[in-house]
């Protein structure tokens, strides 16, 4: 039988096109007999169309029409007609037409799906992965792979039309121990050395801007072997990029152009043309979170002014062990920010009940805070604001000041966190504050909240190790101000690093990079990485730095992630084809697997299967 | 250090010498540093290799990393 090729698609008639004579290919979408007539929803990509086989077609077009099942894949042409008034479908694009068959192919049939294909899937997640080709048919999944492609190639079209090129890093690459575990290929020409998959394409895009690439950019695929949590992927996209002859600031203006042009073409979003700027030390002192959601205010406030005038020992506490331990650390040359209490106002939620307070409670101690401190804010007997319940009875004297301090009403709910360690305590609050947000439905889904973090602490004390860590990269140029005094007091050192947060999610990160080697030497011996490791492991690329490195800085959005809070999603398996689970696993091609004893023996490997493992 | 590259040229038709036969050319280069061994694939830490449950087994006469 010749194939019907269609000759159009499922989203694309119109009642401009009745009386024409069309083919259509696709899949059978909903099927259903009313008295002698089926009506067949037939689904692409595109839309779709309804289809009917009159009750006086041939018996032979009702025979096969009879057969079909949902997902049979189909061609079936006929003359497109107008529905009656009554029959209008104002939720289909195609809802004024449908086509009346004269000819119906059976492409191929359907087996017993495993799960109905709808706008969504109910069926579990392992589910889903199994028959992934079936999910994928689904309307979400097609509208997310959709946006997903209108993002890729907003970027390209943007980024090429401000100049950069795109240009391919390899994705066999050294191994360097460093950060994440990196994937490992043995290599069969040199027994016993291996191949590394990239963790991003970092080395090699700073080599291109020694060869005078000055701006690069590149959708590329990303390897980190972490243990498998939470909504991580093995592999991931992001959009990487670099230029020369860059501050700060031009890096920053390009990714909002970017953005901008980029939610504009694919969403028809408007975003401003600059965002908000935080430094990392306002963010965890305002939202205890260094990608806060902006999305609704309530800024946490330092309630440590209102701690000597109360009767509160354990607020005392947390503020002079933390003195005690700033001024520890401070004699060894480290600097450290000593204790923190932290309030946060619930504005009307003073009727929370006492459950709520403690599911709340619970959210802080997740990041190790020891408890939360609550005050409700009542009318006193005069009608004016007064405290009451909680910690309230040790301010009795001093309520009017925190009333005043922290600028509550009447009906508030003041939530209070305190630790010898601020950062415990910015934190901790930080958590109540999202869920807070979430629980009062703060949060608004259709809005986006772009925000710079800048200013990062270049270096971070390793307590177990007693010595300083870079807390970003080696490559990270540290602020122009700090370099005299990067030995002396690394702890006061910020980095020329920056992060882009969207609605509580960290999007991207970057720096501008050090391009002189005699800069690079310092730090590698702050964080006591002798010249020979340095050599070893990223010798070719300091090396690169002799010969004249222009400067340089960068940043890589996420392109997984962007694409799923765009899209509204919570998991980023939501706009990836073919994602692993969440044990690294694929249940569709069953990756990964075992491998044939040959192909060990030509690697000159042998597994050494754990105690008690099963094998293979 | 100065190194020298000899590369092979074909001589083109009417210039002087025999026809098809190789001629050294020879270039005086700008100094340059000699080329260490490929640096990647490399040997991994021990550390990774038994994080991945696995052993090599190099061929008879290898000389191992």
């Amino acid at each position: 039988m010749k194939l019907l090729k269609r000759s159009t698609t499922c989203g694309a008639l119109s009642a401009t096109d009745v009386g024409k004579t069309v083919v259509l290919n696709g899949w059978v979408h909903r099927k259903r007999d009313h008295g002698g007539i089926s009506f067949i929803n037939l689904r692409d990509r595109y839309g779709v169309t309804q289809v009917v086989v009159d009750a006086d077609a041939s018996d032979s077009l009702k025979a096969v029409a009879a057969e079909l099942r949902h997902e049979f894949c189909i061609a079936i042409e006929g003359v497109v007609r107008a529905r009656p008034d009554t029959m209008v479908n104002k939720d289909m694009a195609t809802g004024t037409i449908e086509v009346v068959a004269g000819q119906l192919q059976i492409l191929t049939r359907c087996d017993v799906l495993p799960f109905q294909i709808d706008e969504e899937s109910d069926a579990k997640e392992e589910t889903r992965l199994k028959y992934r080709y079936l999910d994928l048919r689904s309307g979400g999944m097609q509208k997310r792979l959709a946006l997903r492609n209108a993002v890729a190639f907003a970027v390209r079209e943007h980024m090429i039309g401000e100049g950069f090129f795109e240009i391919e890093t390899p994705t066999f690459i050294k191994s360097t121990p460093e950060g994440a575990r990196d994937y490992l290929v043995p290599s069969r020409l040199y027994p016993g050395k291996f191949y590394a998959l990239p963790q991003s394409p970092q080395l090699y895009k700073q080599i291109l801007m020694v060869s005078g690439f000055d701006k690069y950019f590149q959708l590329a695929r990303c390897y980190r072997d972490e243990d498998a949590r939470g909504d991580r992927q093995p592999e991931f996209t992001q959009i990487d990029i670099e230029m020369s002859f860059v501050e700060r600031d031009d890096v920053l203006a390009m990714t909002e152009r970017l953005f901008g042009h980029v939610f504009r073409k694919t969403l028809g979003v408007e975003l401003p043309k600059t965002f908000t700027r935080l430094s990392y030390d306002e963010a965890l002192e305002r939202y205890g979170s260094d990608k806060p959601d902006l999305r609704f205010e309530m800024k946490m406030q330092d309630f440590g002014p209102f701690v000597a005038g109360s009767t509160f020992q354990a607020f005392k506490d947390a503020l002079s062990e933390g003195e005690a331990e700033r001024q520890r650390q401070a004699a060894k040359g480290v600097t450290v920010s000593g204790g923190g209490v932290k309030a946060l106002v619930a504005p009307g939620k003073a009727d929370y009940s006492r459950k709520q307070i403690e599911e709340l409670e619970a959210a802080a101690k997740i990041y190790r805070a020891k408890g939360l401190a609550w005050m409700k804010v009542s009318a006193g007997v005069d009608g004016q604001p007064a405290l009451e319940g909680g910690a309230s009875k040790f301010f009795a004297d001093n309520f009017a000041a925190v009333i005043s301090g922290l600028g509550v009403k009447v009906g508030d709910l003041i939530l209070v966190v305190a630790d010898s360690t601020r950062r415990v305590a910015n934190i901790a609050l930080g958590a109540v504050r999202s869920k807070l947000g979430k629980d009062l439905g703060l949060v608004d889904p259709k809005r986006f909240e772009l925000a710079w973090i800048v200013d990062f602490p270049m270096f971070e004390y390793n307590e177990d190790e007693q010595k300083w860590d870079t807390a970003h990269h080696m490559f990270t140029m540290p602020q122009a101000q700090f370099h005299p005094t990067l030995e002396s007091d690394p702890g006061s050192v910020k980095g020329d690093l920056y992060d882009l947060v969207l609605n509580g999610f960290e999007l991207a990160s970057g720096s501008i990079r050090i391009h002189d080697p005699a800069l690079q030497k310092r730090i590698f011996q702050i964080v006591g990485f002798n010249e020979a490791d340095g050599e070893k492991k990223f010798g070719f690329l300091t090396e690169s730095f002799k010969y004249g490195a222009p400067p340089h800085g960068g940043i890589a959005p996420g392109l997984d992630r962007l694409v799923m809070l765009m899209a509204g999603q919570t998991s980023i398996k939501e706009v990836i084809a073919f994602p692993k689970n969440s044990f690294a696993v694929s249940p569709m091609d069953d990756c990964p697997n075992e491998v044939d004893q040959k192909q060990l023996d030509e690697l000159h490997l042998t597994i050494r299967y754990p105690e008690g493992h099963q094998g293979s | 250090m100065r190194a020298v590259y000899l590369s092979p040229m074909v001589l083109r038709e009417g210039t002087r010498g025999p026809r098809g036969r190789l001629a050294a050319l020879t270039i005086i280069s700008t100094p340059t540093r000699p080329v260490g061994a490929p640096d990647c694939p490399n040997e991994v830490d021990q550390k990774q290799l038994d994080e991945l449950h696995l052993s090599i087994r190099y061929p008879e006469g290898h000389q191992g990393s």
